[in-house]
């Protein structure tokens, strides 16, 4: 799965460094970029983007990500405090408001609502990570010591192939090495313990 | 931020791992009221450098890496065989003695248990070799040229052993314990069914979580401070990677 990117657009720690700790109590580790590094606003790849409504060019701001994101914008969001700045709640620059007197539960509420449709936050139902019928016959030769190449050539199939399963194999499992597969593979009765040399 | 004339005693309070980075300096309990700076002095500890080691301990965010660098290597190559040296004689026996089964077993099934102890005693074998690599010939190789770099000497002047080593090789021989380590956590939590013993397992979790956050630690300083700063001696005395 791609990461979520999050540029934080402030010139507060406080604001950055909260943020930063929100969003890694919503997802786990790995799971998001962020960035804070302003030059890269308009390449940037972000998905979201926060930005202080503090700033004094925040229409400026706006027109640089629109110009440098062709196709998909980012999702703006706002970082307000108390009282809603009226001009930026009309001018439509923002699809999302996050108030920062809120309290931590609120807020977690509302990055969650915010971000649910695209990317559903760890507490979401995952689907399950099985591995495919093909997938096992790979793990069983990796398991016993086959080289790559040797694999390909017992399955007919290239090497490039058999390293993209074996990427398959250990995000699914969240096992990396060999041997880790190769316990895995005898607790799941996909070998035998005493073919393992 | 931790400073000079904070006390031992609130270190510890902050984060009580802090007690075996102490150890690595020679320090051990009992500080009473003394502050940093008098026990580095009552010690011999560089003062400046247990400060960035402990500060870049406690916060992860905190990571000086030029001020590291500044430091002889003399110094960043102590603490981190002392490191070695704790996880050989303390860490890993600790850990071995719970999944070893001596203190009772963890799973109901031996198959189980003989699983769980293998894939340890894998990763211990691999561990201990890749320490021994790193105390045996890298480290006295960073040494070496320290002292070349500094005497202004050529490269040539090194001993017959390092002629071929440069410390790029050392950075591709900085193998995948990590991985063995992330995969013995994930087998034991997700993979070997619930044990019949789960104050043993536990255990052995804690353990190697704890060993996991001090290993990062551990290779930062290696992959960040101690290869770049030996690579920039390495270049100026006249030795680069097209030598091997």
């Amino acid at each position: 799965m791609r990461k979520i990117n999050f540029l934080i657009i402030t010139e507060s720690f406080v604001y950055k460094t909260g943020i930063r700790f929100l969003l890694e109590e919503m997802y786990v580790t790995g799971k998001i970029h962020y960035s804070e590094d302003l030059s890269q606003i308009e390449k940037s790849n972000a998905d979201y983007i926060f930005v202080d409504t503090d700033l004094p060019d925040v229409k400026d701001l706006y027109k640089q990500i629109r110009s440098g994101n062709e196709g998909v914008w980012p999702v703006l969001i706002a970082l307000i405090h108390h009282r809603k700045d009226k001009d930026l709640v009309s001018s439509g620059i923002f699809r999302h408001f996050l108030d920062l007197s809120q309290s931590k539960s609120e807020i977690l509420h509302a990055l969650a609502e915010i971000t649910k449709n695209s990317f559903p936050p760890d507490r979401a139902p995952v689907r399950e990570e099985k591995l495919s019928e093909r997938e096992k016959s790979i793990l069983r030769f990796v398991a016993l010591g086959y080289t790559n190449k040797e694999i390909a050539e017992k399955l007919f199939i290239s090497m490039h192939t058999v390293i993209t399963h074996r990427k398959n194999i250990t995000r699914k499992l969240g096992i990396k090495t060999v041997s880790g597969l190769t316990v895995y593979a005898i607790l799941n009765q996909l070998i035998d313990m005493n073919n393992v040399g | 931020m931790i400073t000079e004339n904070n006390k031992m005693v609130d270190l510890v309070h902050k984060n009580y791992v802090l007690i075996s980075v102490f150890s690595r300096f020679g320090i051990s309990l009992g500080f009473g009221d003394k502050t940093i700076r008098e026990v580095c002095e009552e010690k011999k500890i560089d003062l400046q450098f247990f400060l960035e080691i402990v500060n870049s301990f406690l916060d992860h965010d905190y990571f000086p890496r030029e001020q590291l660098k500044s430091f002889p290597i003399r110094l960043i190559v102590d603490y981190l065989t002392k490191t070695h040296h704790e996880y050989l004689e303390i860490t890993i026996p600790e850990i071995e003695r719970v999944i070893s089964g001596r203190e009772g077993i963890c799973y109901e099934d031996k198959e189980h248990n003989f699983l769980l102890n293998t894939f340890f005693q894998e990763y211990k074998d691999e561990l201990i070799a890749h320490i021994k690599r790193e105390d045996e010939q890298v480290f006295p190789y960073a040494l070496e040229i320290e002292q070349c770099y500094l005497q202004k000497k050529p490269a040539e002047t090194l001993p017959d052993t390092f002629r071929d080593y440069t410390i790029s090789r050392y950075l591709q021989e900085h193998d995948d314990i990590e991985e063995k380590l992330f995969d013995l956590k994930n087998i034991i939590i997700k993979y070997l069914p619930p044990p019949k013993n789960p104050r043993l397992c536990y255990q052995v979790i804690v353990l190697l979580f704890n060993l996991e956050k001090d290993m990062n630690d551990h290779s930062r300083i290696e992959e960040k401070v101690f290869v770049p700063k030996v690579a920039m001696m390495e270049k100026v005395i006249g030795r680069n990677n097209s030598r091997q």
